[in-house]
């Protein structure tokens, strides 16, 4: 025990002394840790806001079609669907008994290149994101009446719109899309950034997208025939059709059940997906980038501890006497080996606490701001058991790295180290 | 064990003993060398003689070619690499030319190092002065190393301090043999003779027995015995000696 503590008691005099070098290895390390567990946690993260840009959604109804369409759209907002479904069958799926919400969506407006969202006030109450977390505004309110909408966070920051501002959308994407501009809308709630579609995203009423598209018929305005926005409130604005529903139930074991009832309805043909199954399909198709990180991430390692390594052999030359005057006092090559090992275990265990240090500093500085500008939800978090594992293996490969060069030193010559004049 | 079985253990005893590194003529040939217990040896001989390969060989730091090696009556041949480490650290006090300090410990720390890796001299450390720190205080009292200076790093001290801290570590602890490879080239002459009397005077109270290499034959008259190394070797008729 007391050969133990004279070991460690030379081994942090000794580092010390050699604090130049060595604060060169940590450096390395700490770049390692920041580098490996950064990358894993942005890894899982990237994953994690992809599958879990909805939350709590049991069933996602639309008109018969691909289910993967129908995700992109209703979720991500992403393309447009071809058929729609009719606002009686939202009634008819809201009055399922397993049901305990829906919210219907109508899309195929947009506002300089990003989607609006038609939705009704079950949309704030019911959608959640990221392990159930509900919507919030920025600054503003929530609530939408007629020809008045509520922006996604990126939204606002990228076309920099501030409230009371008045926005024109547009009918459908493509180069040179039709225009709303004679009811122009006005910007009433800016919504907290959430690292999901909804940031990227116009919410206005059903109503609003109903009152606007009242003159027009199969995608364009009649000919010859105008409303006047204060005039649309004469008709009924109750939605025909919707684009998509969001349902949730009251028990998920009722999931293929409803899923089962809502195929059967009769007139139009519907799909019911369940989110997660085509978000992960999805995923596989996209996951390439993931591995591709996950590869990158494991390249900076071994970089990192070769770098040790080399360091370490390095800094030997220089100890061959100090590590020979341990001997001649009685020091076995074992404790030259422990000393060594000792060594490579604090630097490395020093090294993965000032990354991981650093990480949570980065991530609890610059969380929100990489959350707003990139959209990436990244958050201080204790490690995840995968992560343990992470930095458990830095360490063993750290006191590995540090064995070789000891091994190295065992079998040092001792005079050759003591007869040397320097 | 050869010519008087009845007697005291001698501290060294060197028969028929070869060195050289492969592939070259022997470095050091020795037909016999008996150090008793208590006795101070001067060994002299010329830059390149063999001396300080002659200390190697008794510390254990190198293996003879050939021959046999007895260190209180241990043969160190018998002896694996870390328990030889063990028994240098334990029965054999160094003090090298260039001291071998390790620069970035105190004076004080260099000095207790000796204990720290050795069980045997921390206990008889702690048996005459009651701790080690008390014995290395007593130590460097006595070789005239200034308060102030024992806790500066090895670096930062004058070469006769440093020469002061390397004695001082050789005798914690009492090792029963002290060796000392020309520690004294770096001084001038007056200062030498006196580190000579201060070593030998506190080796006499330990009862350690001394094996001093030098060039420098003026140092000599201060040693119980004297010896060269080309006086050891063997004489060019057959037979022994």
């Amino acid at each position: 025990m007391s050969r133990l503590k004279t070991l460690a008691f030379l081994a942090g005099q000794s580092a010390w002394n050699r604090r130049g070098t060595l604060g060169l290895i940590l450096f390395s390390i700490v770049l390692s840790t920041v580098l490996l567990v950064g990358l894993e946690r942005l890894r899982t993260q990237i994953r994690e806001s992809f599958t879990q840009s909805v939350y709590g959604v049991d069933l996602l109804v639309g008109a018969r079609g691909s289910h993967a369409e129908l995700v992109l759209y209703a979720i991500f907002h992403l393309g447009g669907a071809s058929n729609n479904l009719g606002f009686d069958n939202v009634q008819k799926v809201a009055k399922l008994p397993e049901v305990a919400w829906v919210i219907p969506l109508s899309m195929g407006d947009f506002h300089r290149g990003f989607p609006v969202v038609a939705t009704d006030e079950n949309y704030l109450a019911h959608y959640r994101y990221r392990r159930n977390r509900s919507l919030s505004v920025a600054s503003g309110r929530p609530e939408n009446g007629l020809f008045e909408t509520v922006l996604g966070a990126e939204v606002a920051l990228r076309l920099n719109y501030q409230l009371g501002q008045k926005i024109v959308l547009s009918h459908g994407g493509g180069d040179r899309p039709r225009t709303h501009d004679d009811k122009p809308f006005t910007v009433v709630g800016i919504l907290a950034p959430t690292g999901s579609p909804v940031d990227r995203s116009l919410y206005i009423s059903l109503e609003s997208m109903e009152a606007i598209h009242v003159d027009w018929r199969g995608g364009a305005p009649l000919p010859g025939f105008r409303v006047k926005a204060e005039d649309v409130r004469k008709f009924n604005l109750t939605p025909k059709s919707v684009t998509a529903l969001l349902v949730g139930l009251k028990n998920r074991r009722y999931i293929f059940q409803a899923q089962e009832k809502i195929h059967a309805f009769s007139g139009e043909a519907l799909s019911a997906v369940l989110p997660g199954v085509a978000m992960d399909q999805i995923f596989q198709l996209l996951g390439n980038g993931e591995r591709i990180l996950f590869l990158v991430s494991i390249l900076v390692t071994i970089t990192g501890l070769l770098g040790l390594a080399a360091t370490m052999l390095a800094g030997l030359s220089e100890r061959r006497r100090e590590l020979a005057i341990l001997r001649s006092l009685g020091a076995s090559p074992l404790d030259i080996l422990l000393l060594i090992a000792l060594e490579g275990f604090w630097l490395t265990l020093t090294g993965l606490i000032i990354g991981l240090a650093i990480l949570a500093g980065v991530l609890a500085f610059l969380g929100p701001y990489l959350l707003v500008h990139f959209g990436a939800l990244l958050e201080l978090s204790p490690p995840t058991a995968r992560e343990w594992w992470i930095l458990g293996g830095i360490l063993a490969a750290g006191v590995i790295a540090s064995l070789g060069p000891a091994i190295r030193a065992y079998f040092f010559s001792l005079a050759d180290g003591l007869n040397r004049n320097v | 064990m050869v010519d008087n079985p009845a007697g005291p253990i001698p501290a060294v005893l060197l028969t028929g003993v070869t060195f050289k590194w492969p592939g070259q003529e022997p470095l050091l040939t020795i037909e016999r060398l008996k150090i008793d217990q208590g006795e101070t040896v001067f060994v002299a001989g010329p830059s390149g003689s063999g001396k300080s390969t002659l200390l190697s060989l008794i510390a254990g730091l190198l293996s003879p070619t050939e021959g046999q090696i007895l260190v209180h009556g241990q043969p160190l041949s018998a002896l694996s690499g870390p328990k030889r480490d063990r028994f240098r650290g334990d029965k054999i006090g160094l003090i090298f030319q260039s001291f071998n300090l390790l620069p970035y410990l105190s004076a004080q720390d260099n000095v207790s190092l000796a204990a720290r890796l050795s069980p045997f001299r921390r206990e008889r450390a702690i048996k005459a002065f009651g701790s080690v720190a008390a014995a290395t205080e007593s130590l460097l009292t006595s070789l005239d190393l200034e308060k102030e200076s024992w806790l500066r790093p090895a670096d930062r001290l004058s070469v006769g301090q440093r020469q002061r801290v390397a004695a001082a570590r050789a005798l914690l602890g009492q090792p029963p043999l002290i060796m000392a490879d020309e520690p004294t080239s770096s001084l001038d002459a007056d200062r030498r003779l006196a580190f000579i009397d201060l070593l030998l005077s506190e080796c006499q109270k330990a009862g350690a027995s001394v094996l001093f290499v030098s060039h420098d034959s003026s140092l000599a008259p201060r040693f119980t015995t004297q010896v060269s190394v080309s006086d050891l070797k063997p004489s060019k008729k057959n037979g022994p000696a």
